[in-house]
């Protein structure tokens, strides 16, 4: 992207800018946005609200507003930013080609280093951001909690009692991550062998809650990846992507994580790094933007994403060697907003699904508009997710398709809600689960 | 209802270079809440402002004189599809791409299709008397809609127009269209639906002079053929966009023409082999054919993202939207050449070919106050140009704040005051969207502009 | 009945000259209005004179009707007054034509015949329908005339640039432009359209116009019932099929327009006209689907017409409603704007009315929406029947929710009948604007909707 800078006598002084410290979104990264318009309509919250300050331009302008000491960086500036679901449909959108991903990650870790927000609220961000998701041991404990909560009666007490509805938590509940009984961590270190004729060697990116609650995901792509001829190694030494940090302004930890990733993924010399879950996908291939150009972690990260695959973009590329049974199923697909928009990756998982025999394929009106998951924006805001939601639940049923096919583990807690809440009866699979479901030969 | 000083900065600017502050932003629901507030605006004596998506390129959301916006992005429904009268009745707020998507279903769609269509509203299309490229054969907004629901400036709800073609009496409907929000706000659109035609072809002819692709135009014409869209890029414009949107635009060309036939498959079939008869005889170096849906639309990505490509390499750019006769293309951009090295300033074209509406793009940053008003003076060049040239100020985006005292280079004072007292029986105090349009008071020195004589020797 | 004085047609005389001003009683009657008849009438030759007449006419409050070639003069309801007629067919000359910029500017007065010559040079067409021999461009645009081509291009909205006009009280102005496409200043062009000469005398016209088709063909199919010739048009909009004339015509107006030189349309079958055009591939293909879709219906015949007789059924159909309201001299003729879903039941509802009525009638459906119904009643003493039927007519659009309007009746029936529906939520809006243009009220006085 051609830079565009202003003489020195043109930028904006530090006596002006709202923005103070490093990790600032960049005059040269707004300067593209010509206000032209274009993303309003894609941006989920602006076709919520129809205001234009949560509108990807509003927000744009906002940012630039705050630079120029116009607005100071307080509560509407916060909240706007906050409602922001960082979904990335504006980028899709855009004609001027705004990295605006950038621009509100800049503004957030702004917000987390100049806004004081409620105790309540610090405590809690504190608490997950920078002692829980850095650290797999404690999530395994939290998730044992967790378990302890869905499994025995607890929770089918909580609900049938109503007391979750008198608390408002009903819906919360729904969108809480089912915890799997066996934990993913075991399977850290271990390397799966190809079957027959090893094509590629390949690194797994297993994530965090991913571990805790979505381990068939995790086994479904050794097993798919495998088949087709990659051998799978999970590499020790690996932790939370820091996705869910860097979107939530805590760069400082998600710089950490980097580079702890870094070195547990690149000396590996894998012919390719895989995630399954595209948030984490999109944020590792973004990693060397969390690094000044003079720190030596720019330069690995560079290098890592470059081997940086989603699993779908990776099986597409290499093509499907293991025979696929036939799958009697009628699928749609929701476009994970950080496979479609983030990676700019949309029809690498179309053409797997497409790829199965038997499945029929029918395209969701607006199947890249967030479903409302967005990282933790379910718990931030709650209501809003839960709108969204409704409307992508309604046009997921009117495919008509008995299953709904995604490629993220955030997406697919969501959908899986959504389809209880709503009663659509559908169910919710990754699209390296149909693939592995085609390998065994479920209808 | 936004009123917070905060709140009110997102309010201040549209889709083009213009600037002001409202006083507060209404989100009307429904009709009923428009009249209210009409009826409060008023009482507190304040200007009014309707604003769809704020996408417009003249300033028209703008409020130049502060008051109350009326903000319709919640007045977004489609009220009703009539499929087998090929009718749809909307709330202003509709995005122009969405009703299109909303009628796919029954094989129709709706027509104009502004290069803003993603996220611009009906009702700005309405007010603004919208293009888009395909209007070229289908007839710009004010042919596509049959019939409106106001609210006057004094609150009165009327209906002008219907849903037949033909209603007895003044075209009113006709009149509003394209009145920019000076004479009623729009609450209720009846639009004409079209049937998508059955096929379509897309060609790309690459040029290496421009007086070629402008003769091609008007051979093209000659032959009986109205292309659905004829549009023209130069050079420069090329260059910018490919490097974004990878359509195979040549790097080394003068000027392509993108094209487009619709219709019954034997009609584009002879249509699509004659234009590139014609492009090969008046030497194009290349013609292509878009070969399936994809690269279609790639094309026409590279069409209507190219103001957004050209953001890329410049913090701001000033889009300006003359008309001249389109044989007196080369010419005119000749002159944009000689006005480009005066005010030091890179200028990109972008033409409508098939109907002589010019978009240049004067590349400016907005951070140097020089550089702006270089710019707009360069801008104002241009738009005496294309009246000199036989032309006219604006073909789409509308005179809004942006033009309006250059309308005395068109119009008699006598013009005008015709044209203030036809606004004053809609808008008798000027509440409604004030400063547009027209020229702002006399006696300021810019306005004492003589209407241009034009080539043909004759008063505009 | 005109209230000048003999020294105001002296000044009159003043203004253009004596060789153009008529004030000899037989010279005046042809340009009568419903009766009415003028004191003068003067030959302008130029927009300046026009004004000078106009500002005079304020000045003494006389009453103001420009005419151009007196086809369309009917339309309308008598003039309150009327003292002087503007002739304009002295300003007939093409002012600008350049075919390559797709743009026609010319005076008021050129006919449209003269106008179409002109074109066919270039093979360029404006795509009005072929008006009778004297019909002047200015007046075909006052009275919204269109003509069968409507169904592809539209009508004077959709091509008509820009005007020059000068106002009631003689002011000078224009609208629009000269190029093919404009959004500069408010469009009031668009009002002239229609309007009957009350706002302004128009004194320039810029047209875009088309490119003649490299071929064309014409199809007349014959259905015995009017439901299957609707349902046939029906399936023609909702198929790909792209003709540039879709008109219907009844057993009646078949009978009448072979009398004036379509004697192919045997008399008793519902006519459906379609027209395409294109090279051969694309004829040959609107010939074929359109022949499948007869024969499912059960049309018939399916004629396929030559050049001849194509120019003649074309100039039928364009001039319809002045074919038919001069077979008596007690005819009417209604124009009636209604929806293409709607069309078989108003036909049916018409019929009832014309049928209970016991008066002959001719009806064309024009492009698919505007049913033009013609009743000639054989002889004057069914007069008081035509205008019972007229008034049932009216009632019935307007309860079917269609906009209709009687174009064209005896001038003694709109002392009795309004011929415009009455105005509707938007009727102050066309007073204000009436008296923008014409305060004095000297442009056509009454002869609008709602008495304007």
């Amino acid at each position: 992207m051609p830079a565009i800078s202003a003489p020195e006598s043109m930028r904006v002084t530090d006596r002006q800018t709202g923005f103070r410290g490093p990790d600032r979104p960049e005059e040269t990264d707004y300067l593209h946005c010509i206000h032209c318009g274009l993303c309003l309509n894609h941006c989920p919250t602006y076709r919520l609200w129809g205001l234009e300050a949560d509108s990807p331009r509003g927000r744009i302008r906002q940012i630039v507003l705050v630079d120029e000491g116009r607005l100071p960086l307080g509560d509407s500036f916060v909240r706007h930013i906050d409602q922001c679901l960082d979904c990335r449909a504006c980028e899709t959108a855009c004609p001027a080609g705004v990295e605006y991903g950038k621009l509100v990650e800049a503004a957030r870790t702004q917000i987390e280093q100049n806004y004081r927000r409620p105790l309540s609220s610090r405590i809690a961000r504190n608490v997950v951001y920078r002692h829980l998701l850095p650290h797999p041991r404690r999530i395994a404990v939290v998730a044992r909690l967790a378990r302890l909560y869905q499994s025995s009666g607890l929770r089918t007490v909580a609900r049938a009692s109503g007391l979750l509805r008198l608390f408002g938590l009903a819906d919360r509940d729904k969108l809480m991550p089912q915890i799997d009984k066996i934990f993913f961590f075991p399977q850290v270190g271990k390397t799966f062998p190809a079957a027959g004729k090893r094509r590629a060697r390949v690194a797994l990116f297993a994530g965090c809650i991913s571990q805790v609650s979505f381990v068939a995901l995790h086994e479904a792509t050794i097993r798919v990846l495998t088949a087709n001829g990659c051998e799978v190694v999970v590499p020790e030494g690996q932790l939370c992507c820091g996705a869910l940090a860097a979107h939530a302004g805590v760069r400082d930890v998600a710089r950490k994580l980097a580079r702890v990733n870094i070195d547990a993924f690149l000396p590996g010399d894998f012919d390719a790094v895989i995630t399954n879950a595209a948030g984490c996908g999109s944020t590792l291939k973004e990693y060397d933007q969390l690094f000044s150009k003079d720190d030596p972690a720019h330069e690995k990260a560079s290098q890592l994403q470059q081997r940086m695959r989603d699993v779908t973009e990776f099986l597409d590329a290499i093509g499907v060697t293991a025979p696929l049974q036939e799958l009697r199923m009628r699928v749609t697909y929701q476009d994970s907003c950080h496979l479609a928009h983030g990676q700019k990756i949309r029809e690498a998982p179309r053409r797997l699904i497409r790829a199965i025999p038997g499945v029929e394929l029918v395209e969701m009106p607006w199947s890249d508009n967030c479903c409302g998951s967005a990282g933790v924006y379910n718990v931030t805001q709650t209501q809003t997710s839960l709108e969204l939601l409704g409307e992508k639940m309604r046009y997921a049923r009117q495919t008509g398709a008995p299953s709904i096919v995604t490629s993220n583990p955030g997406c697919m807690l969501q959908l899986r809600a959504g389809a209880e809440i709503h009663k659509t009866g559908q169910e919710v699979l990754h699209v390296v689960e149909l693939l592995d479901r085609a390998l065994k030969g479920n209808s | 209802m936004l009123s917070k000083p905060d709140d009110l900065l997102l309010y201040e600017y549209d889709g083009s270079v213009e600037q002001a502050h409202p006083d507060v932003i209404v989100f009307p629901g429904r009709k009923e809440h428009v009249v209210e507030i009409v009826k409060l605006a008023n009482r507190y004596e304040l200007p009014i402002v309707g604003r769809g998506a704020g996408t417009g390129l003249s300033g028209g959301a703008i409020a130049r004189a502060g008051g109350v916006v009326l903000a319709f992005s919640r007045m977004n429904h489609i009220l009703e599809v009539d499929s087998e009268n090929q009718i749809a009745v909307v709330e202003p707020g509709v995005v122009n791409l969405d009703l299109s998507r909303a009628v796919e279903k029954y094989g129709l769609y709706f027509a104009p299709d502004p290069s803003s269509q993603k996220s611009c509203t009906i009702g700005g299309n309405v007010s603004e008397n919208s293009g888009g490229p395909h209007t070229l054969a289908y007839g710009v907004t004010s042919s596509h809609v049959t019939g409106l629901e106001l609210v006057m400036p004094d609150g009165k709800v009327v209906r002008v127009g219907g849903r037949t073609a033909e209603v007895p009496g003044y075209d009113l409907t006709g009149l509003v269209i394209g009145s920019e929000g000076t004479f009623a706000l729009v609450t209720e659109i009846i639009a004409k639906l079209l049937r998508v035609p059955e096929d379509v072809r897309t060609l790309l002819a690459i040029y290496d002079s421009l007086e070629d692709a402008t003769d091609s135009v008007v051979d093209i014409t000659a032959r009986g053929i109205i292309p659905a869209a004829c549009e023209m890029l130069d050079g420069w414009t090329l260059r910018a966009v490919e490097s974004y949107v990878h359509a195979g635009f040549p790097l080394d060309s003068a000027a392509v023409l993108l094209m487009e036939v619709e219709g019954v498959r034997e009609t584009v079939e002879a249509e699509a082999s004659d234009i590139v008869e014609v492009c090969r005889a008046h030497r194009a170096r290349e013609v292509r054919r878009a070969r399936d849906n994809r690269e279609r639309a790639l094309l026409w990505k590279g069409r209507k993202e190219a103001f957004g490509a050209v953001g890329r390499v410049s913090p701001s750019y000033y889009v300006l939207d003359g008309v001249i006769p389109r044989t007196k293309l080369t010419p005119t951009l000749l002159r944009i050449e000689e006005i480009s090295t005066k005010y030091a300033l890179v200028i990109g074209n972008i033409f409508h070919a098939g109907d002589g509406n010019l978009h240049p793009l004067i590349l400016f940053d907005h951070r140097d106050p020089d550089q702006f008003h270089r710019a707009r003076a360069a801008g104002t060049a241009i738009m005496q140009l294309c009246i000199e040239m036989g032309g006219t100020l604006t073909g789409e985006h509308g005179v809004g704040m942006e033009k309006n005292e250059l309308m005395p280079l068109m119009f008699t004072e006598a013009d005008l005051e015709l044209m203030r007292k036809v606004r004053a029986a809609f808008n008798p105090v000027g509440r409604l969207n004030p400063g547009k349009v027209l020229p702002l008071g006399k006696g300021c020195g810019e306005t004492r502009l003589q209407p241009l004589p034009t080539s043909v020797g004759e008063r505009p | 009945m005109s209230h000048a004085t003999v020294s105001v047609a002296e000044r009159l005389a003043d203004l253009v000259g004596p060789s153009r001003i008529l004030t000899d009683a037989t010279a005046i009657t042809t340009y009568e209005v419903d009766g009415c008849r003028p004191c003068a009438v003067l030959l302008p030759n130029s927009a300046a004179e026009i004004a000078e007449i106009l500002r005079f006419a304020s000045a003494e409050h006389l009453a103001v009707i420009p005419v151009g070639g007196k086809t369309h003069l009917h339309i309308g309801m008598p003039p309150h007054r009327y003292d002087v007629a503007i002739d304009i067919c002295g300003m007939n000359r093409v002012l600008a034509y350049e075919p390559r910029d797709l743009t026609l500017a010319v005076e008021p007065g050129i006919t449209y015949s003269d106008i179409d010559r002109r074109l066919q040079e270039n093979r360029q067409f404006l795509p009005l329908g072929a008006a009778g021999k004297s019909a002047t461009i200015a007046g075909m645009v006052a009275a919204a005339a269109d003509g069968p081509l409507r169904y592809a291009y539209g009508t004077c909205k959709d091509f008509l640039l820009g005007l020059e006009f000068v106002t009631g009280e003689g002011i000078v102005s224009k609208s629009g432009g000269s190029v093919v496409k404009n959004v500069t200043g408010y469009e009031l062009h668009k009002l002239f359209i229609g309007s009957l000469g009350t706002l302004g005398v128009i004194t320039r016209l810029n047209f875009r116009t088309f490119p003649l088709p490299l071929a064309r063909q014409m199809f007349v199919i014959s259905f015995e019932r009017h439901s299957d010739a609707i349902v046939f048009c029906r399936q023609i909009v909702n198929s790909h099929l792209q003709p540039k004339i879709l008109d219907v015509i009844d057993p009646g107006a078949a009978a009448l327009l072979a009398d004036r030189g379509a004697g192919f349309l045997n008399r008793q079958s519902w006519f459906v006209i379609v027209q395409a055009s294109g090279q051969e591939p694309v004829l040959k293909r609107h010939r074929q689907d359109l022949a499948s879709l007869a024969a499912t219906l059960g049309a018939r015949e399916f004629l396929t017409l030559d050049e001849t007789q194509r120019d003649q059924l074309f100039a039928c159909l364009s001039q319809f409603s002045a074919i038919a309201f001069e077979t008596t001299s007690v005819a009417a003729v209604l124009r009636i704007a209604a929806l293409p879903g709607a069309l078989t039941e108003i036909v049916e509802k018409v019929r009832k009315v014309t049928d209970q009525h016991e008066l002959a009638c001719a009806a064309l459906i024009r492009a698919h929406r505007i049913l033009y119904l013609a009743l000639m009643p054989e002889d004057a003493r069914l007069y008081p029947k035509l205008v019972s039927c007229c008034r049932e007519l009216m009632q019935l659009c307007l309860s079917s929710g269609a906009a209709a309007m009687i174009e064209r009746c005896p001038a003694k029936m709109k002392a009795i009948l309004d011929v415009w529906p009455s105005p509707g939520s938007e009727f102050e809006i066309a007073r204000r604007l009436k008296g923008v243009f014409d305060p004095h009220s000297v442009l056509s006085p009454g002869r609008f909707r709602g008495n304007i």
